[in-house]
């Protein structure tokens, strides 16, 4: 499974938890609608610290940049293009 | 939606289904219902399911859960203070995590300084000299109140919050002696010795708590550590008789206007299922009281504040008092305010032209959140064809008829008198209870207390006055459950699809279980 699929898996599961089963595109806004709260939004950093080895103490952490599958993406590409 | 029509399962294998359901731990009954769309030969096999509640706590939501959802919450403090906002606030008054339930962007910033302004001045008539802080944060309150003790301790979870106290201690320079800050979790009071502090602040807080549970057991040990005429001080509490009222008002914000008045009010149904927070019911202090007769005192007010947000509308301030000397609470008789037929111009009439010692007064509508309680109310009978703006526009036209609790605090200002306000008696309208007292400057140690309108707080269990966080996850992992041992424990077509968790079996009149109450599944979606 490529890195996006599994984010998406995750994801898609985070969501199912929330009894929420409506597919997303990659543009889907996950937190500032409100579809997932604070809390899964500290699941998803969990996974891409661990599993992506982001450490937002260093780049920083804001919403909006793990809102959407395209906002995640871009941001795990400006972090390698930084190491 | 289209809905589906049952069709019946042959009685062998409904039997062998349901068989296999009730076998799981998470279930106490099952039933299984075959669902036919209108569609010829589009089927689904739906099964419903009356939990094992005990199983969904204990098992799924136990001590692990508990710890996995404390280190969630301790990870979204230290995540809020990794942006921008956190970086260089305005010394002592670092308020970057404190995003609005309505916007979602950040309080502006004069709501929370009235926020921060009116706690810490709320605080300051203790007069407190050693103050233990647990949930310290980012230092609103601690830097504001420390210089003014000899001793403060602060205990935060958070390192990278207590990491920015330390920061603007620094940068606002002079000594901080006295001053100590611990790196650890609100249950642990290692090394705290009985008697030794005159205040305990838990401040917006214990929301983040997991359970009732945890919430007593910190209470518990904080009684120990607090000396014979001290405090603790609970602020910004959730309240849980306003939780639904609370839910309409945030869906009401966000929803679009073409939204259908059902996909509303699911969503409303939603936000309370999934409410991830601690949200507690006022009476439950009065119950902590009955338990812990170290209390002698139980105050319940609103927040202070002038400014209408999801803190002055829907939180409120819970004191225990350990003043074992005092004088009795003063009984007063109170006047019904829908009866009297009061409004803030004859209550200040009375006021000034009879100047009574004192005037009590029980049941004030709140005008703070009326609406959102009407709305709740007006929900529930709105025809399924409106639309959200149809229905916010039949709201507008209902008439204020509520008062402001902050305008009571202005007229006892204005007037010399003491007002004090009282939520006690967690009624789900917000109404609120008000006394006027003279002398208003007899200082706040020494004004005895009053004895409150309450409702009954006589539940078996503390557990009832407070919601289960997280409670809606749990039960879509029993659902997740389910749905996996239903995959491998039965063939595949006798295998449900979906799951509804429901509280009981409905029956017919002679005992059998009858289908057609059951919450019918929808048809297009594909219940993956």
């Amino acid at each position: 499974m490529d890195d996006m699929a599994e984010i998406r898996e995750f994801l898609r599961k985070l969501l199912a938890l929330r009894g929420d089963r409506q597919p997303f595109s990659d543009t889907s806004s996950f937190f500032l609608s409100g579809r997932l709260g604070s809390v899964d939004a500290v699941e998803l950093v969990v996974l891409l610290e661990e599993r992506f080895g982001i450490d937002f103490a260093e780049v920083g952490f804001d919403q909006s940049n793990i809102d959407s599958i395209e906002a995640i993406r871009s941001l795990l590409q400006s972090v390698r293009a930084a190491e | 939606m289209k809905a589906g029509i049952v069709k019946y399962l042959p009685p062998s294998a409904r039997h062998e289904t349901e068989t296999v359901l009730r076998a799981h731990p998470g279930v106490r009954e099952a039933a299984v219902v075959l669902w036919e769309s209108e569609k010829p030969g589009e089927e689904k096999l739906v099964g419903y399911v009356v939990p094992d509640e005990d199983y969904i706590h204990r098992v799924l939501g136990g001590g692990d859960e508990e710890r996995k959802r404390m280190q969630k919450w301790r990870k979204t403090f230290d995540l809020s203070q990794f942006g921008k906002q956190a970086q260089h606030p305005e010394p002592g008054f670092n308020i970057a995590g404190w995003n609005s339930s309505y916007t979602r962007q950040p309080i502006p910033a004069e709501h929370m300084r009235e926020w921060v302004d009116l706690t810490v001045q709320e605080l300051m008539n203790f007069r407190a000299r050693a103050i233990l802080e647990i949930g310290c944060g980012t230092g609103l309150l601690l830097l504001r109140l420390a210089r003014g003790c000899e001793q403060y301790v602060g205990v935060d979870f958070s390192g990278a919050g207590l990491k920015r106290i330390k920061e603007q201690m620094q940068e606002m320079g002079g000594l901080w002696n006295g001053v100590s800050l611990l790196e650890r979790s609100a249950d642990n009071f290692d090394g705290f010795a009985e008697d030794s502090f005159d205040t305990v602040i838990l401040n917006s807080v214990v929301k983040y708590f997991p359970s009732a549970a945890y919430l007593i057991g910190v209470l518990e040990a904080a009684l120990r550590v607090v000396r014979p005429g001290g405090r603790i001080f609970i602020g910004d509490v959730r309240n849980l008789a306003l939780l639904e009222p609370c839910a309409v008002s945030i869906e009401l914000y966000q929803a679009q206007a073409s939204m259908g008045v059902d996909e509303f009010r699911e969503r409303v149904h939603r936000r309370v299922r999934f409410e991830e927070q601690l949200v507690i019911a006022p009476a439950f202090f009065l119950a902590l009281q009955k338990r812990f007769p170290r209390i002698t005192r139980v105050e319940v007010h609103p927040k202070r504040g002038r400014f209408d947000n999801e803190m002055t509308r829907f939180r409120y301030n819970a004191i225990l008092h350990l003043q074992p000397d005092r004088d009795g609470d003063v009984e007063l008789s109170f006047l019904d305010w829908a009866e009297q037929r009061f409004g803030l111009d004859s209550i200040a009439g009375v006021l000034r032209n009879k100047k009574p010692e004192s005037l009590a007064i029980k049941k004030v509508a709140n005008a703070r959140m009326e609406r959102d309680v009407e709305a709740l109310a007006k929900l529930a009978e709105a025809e399924s064809s409106r639309t959200v703006g149809e229905f916010r526009e039949s709201l507008e036209k209902g008439e204020q008829r509520g008062i402001d609790p902050e305008k009571m605090w202005a007229l006892g200002e204005e007037l010399g008198y003491r007002v004090d306000i009282s939520w006690t008696a967690s009624r789900p309208d917000g109404s609120y209870d008000v006394v006027f007292r003279t002398p208003a400057d007899k200082g706040e140690l020494l004004r005895p207390g009053i004895v409150w309108p309450q409702t009954n707080s006589d539940l078996k269990e503390m557990a009832q006055y407070t919601n289960i966080p997280g409670r809606g996850v749990l039960r879509e992992k029993l659902i997740e459950q389910l749905r996996e041992y239903s995959q491998q424990s039965l063939p595949k077509n006798l295998a449900p699809t979906l799951f509804f968790l429901i509280d009981a079996l409905p029956l017919t009149a002679d005992g059998q279980v009858d289908v057609h109450e059951f919450p019918v599944p929808p048809m297009q979606e594909d219940g993956a």
